[in-house]
């Protein structure tokens, strides 16, 4: 075939041309098993029974603790919240509490509730010159931020 | 014996030899071609398949059955063909060409090759194609293999087979007239 003509790749042999020795594919597989016979087969990446039933008990484990904590942050944390202690207390302890505390200011009983705002005066122990001469100053103060 | 016989006895200790002896003389001649193709000298063929044979006796308890045996035999046997290129280029610090050379100076020494002309310039001139190009050209021209079974084994998509194909034709076709 002239290669310098109009190349057919159906023309081109289908044989890549290479030769073997002699009997060389009876021998081989012997030669192949001589091999083979120091080369031993990989087992089979099955795990053991063993492993599976550590690893499926590890797992449990972990969930069984996910969920105890899961549920005890989220229903059986008893602890009150202060609001909920406060609304407990009555009006009268909280009066006859701060009455005895000496380190309390007078300024503090003024702030409770139960306290009428008459009264509030008499804790302060405020004079009413003192409280007339505040509020003018006040109302000074409030002129000449407005001027 | 059927693949499906050979792996089912492979399985069981007391027949295991049997099996795989009846493994290699299956596809022992299969193996060899693949690789004296891409290797082209007989005794660097001849290694290498004994090789491939060692690693799937080796790893046949681990081969999973969502491919055919014999697609992974090929894929084993392929990579044995481009690691031992790939080690030759580097062990020489050889440029492609001059791997090219070598290997097509043993085609005009050796005596294992008994092609005529035609037959030993269609060689020189795939030893001048990448190996990989070369490769497919090999199983698809020579081996007669689908390109779906080329992409299984090469782990390319059909679709750059049929390129890679397409060029290693034109490639061909340039040098032999070129020459």
């Amino acid at each position: 075939m002239d290669m310098r003509k109009e190349l057919d790749m159906t023309e081109l042999p289908k044989d890549p041309g290479f030769a073997v020795p002699e009997r060389y594919f009876d021998a081989l597989p012997t030669r192949i098993m001589q091999r083979t016979a120091y080369a031993p087969a990989k087992p089979a990446l099955t795990a053991s029974w063993l492993w599976q039933f550590k690893t499926a008990v590890a797992g449990a484990a972990m969930g069984v603790v996910f969920a105890v904590s899961f549920l005890a942050t989220h229903y059986f944390d008893s602890t009150p919240s202060s609001e909920e202690v406060m609304a407990q207390v009555s009006q009268k302890d909280i009066y006859q509490y701060l009455t005895t505390r000496v380190e309390l200011e007078t300024a503090d009983l003024a702030e409770v509730p139960a306290v009428k705002p008459r009264q509030s005066l008499e804790f302060l122990d405020v004079r009413s010159s003192d409280f007339t001469e505040e509020q003018s100053k006040e109302l000074l103060e409030e002129a000449y931020e407005y001027r | 014996m059927e693949d499906k016989e050979i792996l089912d006895k492979f399985q069981d200790p007391a027949s295991r030899n049997l099996a795989f002896n009846q493994l290699v003389r299956k596809y022992q001649q299969k193996v060899y071609w693949h690789v004296r193709k891409m290797v082209i000298d007989h005794d660097d063929a001849d290694d290498l398949t004994q090789e491939v044979f060692v690693k799937v006796w080796t790893h046949l308890e681990n081969f999973r059955k969502d491919s055919q045996l014999y697609t992974w035999i090929y894929r084993i046997a392929t990579n044995e063909c481009l690691n031992f290129l790939s080690a030759k280029k580097k062990r020489f610090f050889l440029p492609l060409h001059d791997v090219a050379a070598e290997l097509s100076e043993k085609l005009d020494s050796s005596d294992s090759f008994s092609g005529d002309e035609i037959q030993l310039k269609l060689q020189k001139a795939l030893l001048r194609l990448p190996d990989k190009q070369r490769l497919v050209f090999n199983m698809k021209y020579f081996d007669e293999m689908k390109y779906e079974e080329i992409s299984e084994i090469l782990g390319t998509s059909v679709g750059a087979l049929k390129a890679s194909y397409h060029i290693a034709v034109k490639k061909i076709e340039d040098y032999l007239k070129k020459d």
